[in-house]
């Protein structure tokens, strides 16, 4: 045990001095940005988000900012694998000599990426992984996506502001299912809602209609899911709607039914809700510039998602951190320190670093499917202004 | 009293149509296993290829889906009957490890592939307005779709049996699972049948792929996901027995499907308690012959 811990002690040595080189050699003109992406399996969706959100960033904005070339480099997890992960950031920072690190898409890469960003003092950015417990892994950690409450609790908001009564929560087996369900059941009761059925399905689930059917023998007005995206989302959605509750239910997820996924469903998905922080059809000037850029550089049919959008705004960030420090020798805490109570406009509206916590404040969309012009699509139906990300203790209790 | 049987009606359609599919995709699987004794790892991969190649003769192609479905098995049959001749053939006698690796490396080269042509999303195939309905069966309305994949499931069966018990080449087909040497001695074209039925196994692999899309999304990952149910139900028919593995996909789908409706939470793991059970008492499968 002690000689393990003497080897990390070591290696923690090594790896600060390696980092540590480059600032006591000056200033120099690039910072590098790794990006802990997925480009093959089962997140891959989230890692081409990642890609073309910082492309399109770099093409409308430049390559450098604050007198430094900004160069990212990419590298592909692969699966739920946050061991890979942690290798990959070890490569990235000692190897390639990273400044910044960027991506996670899932909250398990960031928590066992934390220990490195801390010891290594390298601010990381998270784009996409929204557990609670995050930013707690690191005080390098920000964040461009959310916390997972903040979408989780809207939604309750918007169902009972629909009058909804009585709900009935589907969730994954798994630890942002549990948040995310507890988020929900918590901020749907103290507004004087009723939870008549929770259910936590398991991952390896793929006919789903087992599940809906005991849905469908409880009385429910409102249904509030939260599966990973991908064949789980379509499997849940379709299974709802095949049994008519889409159509009778305020049926409210997050990103279950995003514009690029709705070819994968007929008609019976009209209806469905998405309480998310990002909305494709936003009609703010950055939402639009990033959207023409996208579409520019990808073709005419490629949609935004949240994957991207995180991205971008993520991007933004970095830039903001790196023009920080222009003119000094580069410092990591510093530019951290130097963004926390930053505000601006990103594509998904306002947005502010909360300086306490470092969480995100932000709007909350909710978005129906709609079928306009026979084609589906988003629309923005109502939203919350400048939401808070709940503190720790309501998360616990 | 009411509210129980209408669940029950329930389990039995919805197991009973995952069954179906699980039926369709997996018995080519336990048929080669009997012939070939070769565990194609890669069997999932002639599935999602299946599905796939609707997708691209759909869209691309502008097919009818009751075109498409049979224009992508035949192609698939075909390419299985390919691979067969080139690849399978060479299998027969190496260890059982070099084929496990050589199988699973296949699929994984399918996995590749469909990720670098079709990009890492989640594929459905469009029903045709004929499929999207609801019908009310039992008291209660059931899905036009799930009936249709109830009604090819009979029609495979019914297949089966003819050819099976009705024809010789059946006849030949049973001789050479059961002997290979012997049938071989008899005259029969072990070879010939082989790649015949390996070509029908993949061909059926496609159909359940495609026409199972609504249960089984396409995605690239497609032939390592659903390997597992795949091997559970070869396992508990044993090799070659293709009218357990009739018997076997309908109680793995109903099972499954009623454990989820009744233990939600831990329903998805009954179906592996099933086959902890079935394995230990009766090795050879569920339903196989005790010598």
């Amino acid at each position: 045990m002690f000689e393990l811990k003497r080897k990390l002690a070591a290696f923690a040595a090594v790896t600060a001095l390696v980092v540590g080189l480059p600032v006591t050699a000056g200033a120099q003109d690039q910072i590098k940005v790794g990006i802990l992406s997925h480009d093959t399996g089962p997140f891959a969706q989230n890692g081409r988000g990642f890609h073309r959100g910082i492309e399109v960033y770099q093409a409308l904005h430049g390559k450098s900012a604050g007198g430094r070339e900004i160069e990212f480099v990419y590298r592909d997890i692969g699966g739920p694998n946050p061991a890979v992960g942690k290798r990959l950031a070890e490569e990235l920072i000692v190897r390639e000599k990273v400044h910044i690190l960027g991506g996670f898409a899932l909250s398990s890469e960031a928590l066992a990426v934390g220990p490195i960003v801390e010891q290594t003092k390298t601010p990381a950015i998270t784009f996409i992984a929204s557990s609670p417990s995050v930013l707690a892994g690191s005080q390098y950690f920000l964040k461009s996506g959310q916390h997972i409450a903040q979408s989780s609790s809207a939604g309750a908001t918007f169902a009972r502001k629909q009058g909804a009564e009585k709900c009935y929560i589907v969730v994954s087996d798994y630890q942002p299912g549990y948040d995310a369900q507890k988020a929900f059941r918590k901020t749907f009761e103290s507004a004087g809602g009723q939870i008549v059925g929770e259910v936590r399905v398991p991952l390896n689930t793929v006919d789903f209609a087992a599940i809906v059917e005991g849905i469908a023998s409880t009385e429910t007005d409102c249904i509030n899911v939260f599966v990973p995206p991908g064949a789980p989302a379509i499997g849940l959605l379709r299974a709802l709607a095949e049994r008519g509750l889409v159509e009778s239910n305020f049926v409210v997820g997050m990103g279950e039914a995003e514009d690029h996924i709705l070819p994968q469903y007929d008609d019976s998905v009209v209806g469905f809700k998405g309480a998310l922080y990002y909305a494709e059809a936003l009609d703010n000037e950055e939402n639009k510039t990033f959207i023409a850029k996208l579409k520019e550089l990808y073709g005419p049919d490629t949609q935004p998602d949240f994957a991207s959008a995180s991205a971008y705004d993520g991007a933004h960030l970095i830039y903001e951190m790196v023009k920080s420090q222009e003119g000094k020798d580069w410092s990591g805490p510093d530019a951290v320190e130097a963004v926390k109570g930053l505000s601006w406009n990103g594509v998904r509206g306002p947005m502010k670093i909360d300086p306490e916590t470092r969480e995100l404040v932000q709007n909350i969309y909710l978005r129906e499917v709609q079928k306009v012009d026979g084609k589906l699509q988003n629309a923005i139906v109502d939203q919350l202004e400048a939401v808070e990300a709940p503190s720790k203790e309501w998360m616990e209790n | 009293m009411e509210q129980f049987l209408a669940s029950l009606a329930f389990i039995v359609l919805y197991g009973g149509t995952y069954g179906a599919v699980l039926f369709i995709i997996s018995v080519g699987l336990v048929m080669t296993m009997g012939l070939m004794r070769v565990p194609n790892l890669a069997h999932g991969a002639f599935a999602a290829l299946g599905g796939y190649l609707t997708i691209l003769l759909m869209n691309q192609a502008g097919m009818h889906y009751f075109v498409a479905v049979p224009a992508a098995v035949i192609l698939v049959a075909a390419l299985g009957a390919l691979a067969e001749r080139a690849i399978y053939v060479r299998l027969y006698n190496i260890p059982e490890l070099d084929q496990i690796l050589l199988t699973v490396g296949i699929a994984f080269i399918f996995v590749g592939g469909l990720a670098l042509t079709f990009g890492p999303n989640v594929f459905t195939i469009r029903l045709p307005e004929v499929l999207s309905g609801s019908v009310d069966l039992f008291g209660r309305s059931f899905p036009v779709y799930r009936v249709f994949l109830l009604a090819v499931g009979a029609l495979i069966i019914l297949g089966f049996w003819l050819v099976f018990d009705r024809t010789t080449l059946g006849a030949k087909l049973r001789a050479a699972v059961d002997n290979r040497s012997m049938a071989q001695a008899t005259g029969i074209n072990v070879e010939r049948i082989v790649m015949l039925a390996f070509a029908a196994g993949t061909g059926l692999a496609a159909l359940g792929g495609a026409i199972g899309a609504g249960l089984f999304p396409l995605e690239p990952l497609y032939p390592i996901k659903y390997l597992t149910i795949i091997l559970i139900i070869v396992a508990l028919s044993g090799f070659g027995n293709i009218k357990s593995s009739i018997v076997v996909a309908m109680v793995v789908g109903i099972a499954d499907t009623a454990a989820r409706y009744y233990l939600p939470e831990l329903g998805g793991f009954a179906i592996y308690a099933l086959v902890i059970a079935a394995v230990a008492m009766r090795p050879a499968g569920m339903f196989a012959r005790q010598g």
